[in-house]
């Protein structure tokens, strides 16, 4: 009698063990990511740097980037170049939302991360640590490669990735 | 190798020679979506006064005799400039088939000339390529010519709040100057470098 109670509960166990498991997977995965971050090559002794990525949101609801920071910069802001009648300008973004399921890109002539006052020599082929703070609570840390270019020769043109 | 077999190798070669031709004509003519602005009179500059990264004397007179892209920008920009001058470097890089006289010679003023001295053009400029030239100099002397370009400059102070720290509005457009020191193109904004110098190359083609 106590054995054919006990078979059922130890399967309901394992489901349940099995289904955390199961969720407990994806959840991880479906937080922001970053991809290809980079910072652009800048001559020995400047003062202002600027890095680029995509930002992908694989979840559900949109979350919002509310901070990035680097112990090899004094500090770092979201900006985005505008040209408007040939003026370019720089509007700040302190913070920007990414949909769900949607990207933000961060490109040479667009959207960039503001890096103000590095602390250290920035060779070419050296990893920054980046932290980027998410309103959902995802830390993410990431390392940004600095490079002369970007990869192709679309540098700065938006279009190329639409 | 058997005939057919020969044959068919002589044919592909045939093909393959005749599409790279068909390409290389291609190159040659307009470019299907010219986006430069060419000017059918092309504009003399006003006359100015300023310095290069190296303190020589840059005038009118350093315009002579050369084709000059010029572009205005300042060494505390992030994005916009190291972008450009980035894009110049592979442009040039992509032109240097051409002899030497026809060879562009790229220039960035600086429009923020209180913190653009020569000596910081002159570790920020020919970075990006040693031939590079930085200029700056007095204000008044500036605004001589990005009046004569019609470039439009403004200074906003930093978002960060910092008290004496500011970022500057500019024209992000590229000048094409001609041999006679006249302003004879405008590029405009996205710049590439592919583009960038097959537009060149025409304009140049243009001047017979």
């Amino acid at each position: 009698m106590k054995i054919s109670i006990r078979g059922p509960m130890v399967l309901v166990g394992m489901f349940c063990l099995a289904m955390i498991a199961a969720c407990g997977q994806p959840a991880a995965d479906r937080s922001p990511q970053a991809i290809d971050p980079w910072i652009r090559l800048a001559p020995p002794g400047a003062g202002m740097l600027a890095g680029y990525m995509v930002l992908e949101n694989p979840a559900d609801r949109a979350v919002e980037l509310v901070s990035v920071s680097s112990p090899a910069f004094a500090s770092i802001e979201v900006h985005r170049t505008e040209v408007t009648d040939g003026v370019a300008r720089m509007i700040a973004e302190p913070r920007v939302s990414i949909g769900a399921g949607e990207r933000l890109i961060f490109e040479p002539g667009g959207r960039h991360l503001m890096l103000h006052g590095p602390t250290q020599a920035l060779d070419e082929g050296t990893l920054v640590p980046l932290e980027l703070v998410f309103d959902d609570g995802t830390d993410l840390q990431i390392n940004a490669i600095v490079r002369r270019s970007a990869d192709t020769d679309t540098d700065g043109d938006p279009h190329q990735h639409h | 190798m058997n005939r057919p077999v020969r044959i068919t190798v002589y044919v592909v070669a045939a093909l393959l020679a005749a599409l790279f031709g068909v390409l290389f004509a291609q190159r040659m003519e307009r470019p299907p979506e010219l986006r430069a602005l060419v000017l059918e009179a092309p504009r003399q500059l006003p006359d100015f006064a300023l310095l290069d990264h190296r303190k020589e004397m840059f005038g009118p007179a350093r315009l002579q005799g050369k084709w000059t892209l010029l572009f205005f920008g300042f060494t505390n920009c992030p994005d916009v400039c190291p972008t450009t001058l980035d894009t110049l470097a592979r442009a040039v890089t992509l032109l240097q088939d051409l002899p030497a006289a026809e060879q562009p010679v790229v220039t960035m003023v600086s429009v923020d000339p209180m913190r653009d001295t020569p000596e910081q053009l002159a570790a920020y400029v020919p970075f990006f390529d040693p031939g590079f030239v930085g200029v700056t100099g007095p204000m008044d002397q500036i605004m001589a010519l990005t009046r004569g370009l019609g470039v439009a400059f403004a200074y906003t102070p930093a978002a960060n709040g910092d008290s004496g720290s500011y970022t500057v509005e500019h024209t992000a457009s590229i000048f094409l100057i001609d041999p006679a020191g006249r302003l004879a193109a405008v590029f405009s904004t996205p710049h590439r470098a592919d583009e960038l110098s097959a537009e060149y190359r025409w304009i140049l083609g243009q001047q017979g």
